[in-house]
């Protein structure tokens, strides 16, 4: 696919993997440089991804109550507001016959933009972002589809841990999709659970300080459709 | 334009559903013809080939002739497979940009990793059961 720096790329795919494996390992207390060498010895899945830059097969659930805001506020416990959301289907599910940049996610960069329009922010309001992104370079290209990183810096922003937990902006703290497991249809559930663990400064050892608004997303295809909400934790 | 022909000895791992509509484009595709539909509204073409415009949802659409050549936009070589395709791997398959401004995807017939934006052309696989089509660089 077309990067300005296609090697520079890779090697920081590689890099990306090795965090996003780092919150699944840490209970085996692996060293960064250990994961990243278990990382590329796997073998290749589709190239250039191996067996850990994609996620494995999972099952899963997930619950969240949606109420009227009266009511969450009479419960008298920290919840989370719907501040704003955003849908965008460009109108072709996987490749599109007509040429486009496949890796703008025009999807995302509309839906995110709908969503921040209603919520009244700006991208870089965001304090923790939680996406759809089943392989490394999503997380990547979605991040910066969404704003919350420049467009094509993504993949060294993330190497220089500034989407990491204690980052400018850290996202997916859950571990993301290839550490945590992708049931495809509930990844979005739980995505938003995140949110909620983290906005309610429930989220223990992965929680963001000071986390008041985060973002997630949803798609399908090569995200040819995406759904995206800001959140607001009330304390 | 006709496209070059190979044969292959062994059937299709999973041979296309043909339709009354599409068994125009796969009986000429054995033949070396490819071939889509274009809208007599909107004129704009389309792959594959559909009974109506997905631009305009026009009825009113012709079949015409594609040259075949494009440009490869992406590229890579699949190890882990669908159980039916298993046989196959390590395959090589990538997304072309035809000449007449249509995105496909399809096999990538090449030794080594070809180059982006490198010229391809499609050619046609004759399998025992019926053809398949492929990219390769010019």
């Amino acid at each position: 696919m077309h990067r300005p720096a296609p090697e520079e790329a890779v090697t920081s795919l590689h890099d990306l993997s090795a965090v996003d494996l780092l919150a699944g390992y840490r209970a085996k207390q692996f060293s960064p440089s250990e994961v990243l060498e278990e990382v590329l010895a796997q073998r290749p899945i589709v190239e250039p991804l191996g067996l850990y830059e994609v996620p494995p097969r999972g099952d899963g659930a997930a619950c969240i109550v949606l109420v009227d805001e009266d009511i969450a506020r009479a419960s008298g416990k920290p919840y989370v507001r719907v501040r704003g959301k955003g849908f965008f289907h460009e109108g072709a599910h996987q490749i599109n016959e007509v040429p486009n940049d496949m890796i703008a996610l025009v999807s995302a960069q509309k839906a995110g933009q709908a969503a921040y329009e209603e919520a009244g922010i700006a991208a870089s309001d965001i304090d923790l972002a939680e996406l759809y992104a089943p392989c490394t370079i999503i997380e990547v290209l979605a991040s910066e589809a969404l704003g919350l990183v420049p467009r094509g810096q993504g993949a060294r922003l993330c190497e220089e841990g500034a989407t990491s937990l204690g980052g400018r902006i850290p996202i997916c703290t859950s571990g993301g999709l290839q550490s945590r497991g992708h049931p495809a249809h509930v990844t979005p559930f739980y995505s938003l659970f995140e949110l909620n663990e983290q906005l309610t400064g429930r989220a223990g050892e992965r929680q963001v300080a000071n986390a008041r608004l985060g973002a997630t997303s949803a798609e399908l295809g090569n995200y040819n459709a995406a759904l995206v909400h800001v959140l607001e934790g009330v304390r | 334009m006709t496209l070059a022909l190979q044969t292959v000895d062994r059937p299709r791992a999973f041979p296309p559903r043909m339709t009354e509509f599409t068994q125009r484009f796969w009986q000429g595709l054995s033949s070396g013809r490819f071939e889509t539909t274009r809208c007599d509204d909107c004129e704009r073409l389309t792959f594959p080939p559909k009974p109506f415009c997905p631009h305009c949802w026009s009825k009113r659409i012709a079949w015409v002739p594609l040259s075949g050549r494009g440009k490869l936009y992406a590229q890579t070589v699949v190890h882990a497979a669908p159980q039916v395709f298993q046989g196959e791997v390590p395959y090589r398959v990538g997304i072309v940009d035809l000449d007449e401004g249509l995105r496909i995807a399809t096999r990538v017939l090449a030794d080594g990793e070809p180059t982006l934006d490198t010229a391809v052309e499609i050619v046609v696989l004759n399998y025992q059961d019926g053809p398949l089509f492929a990219a390769r660089p010019l």
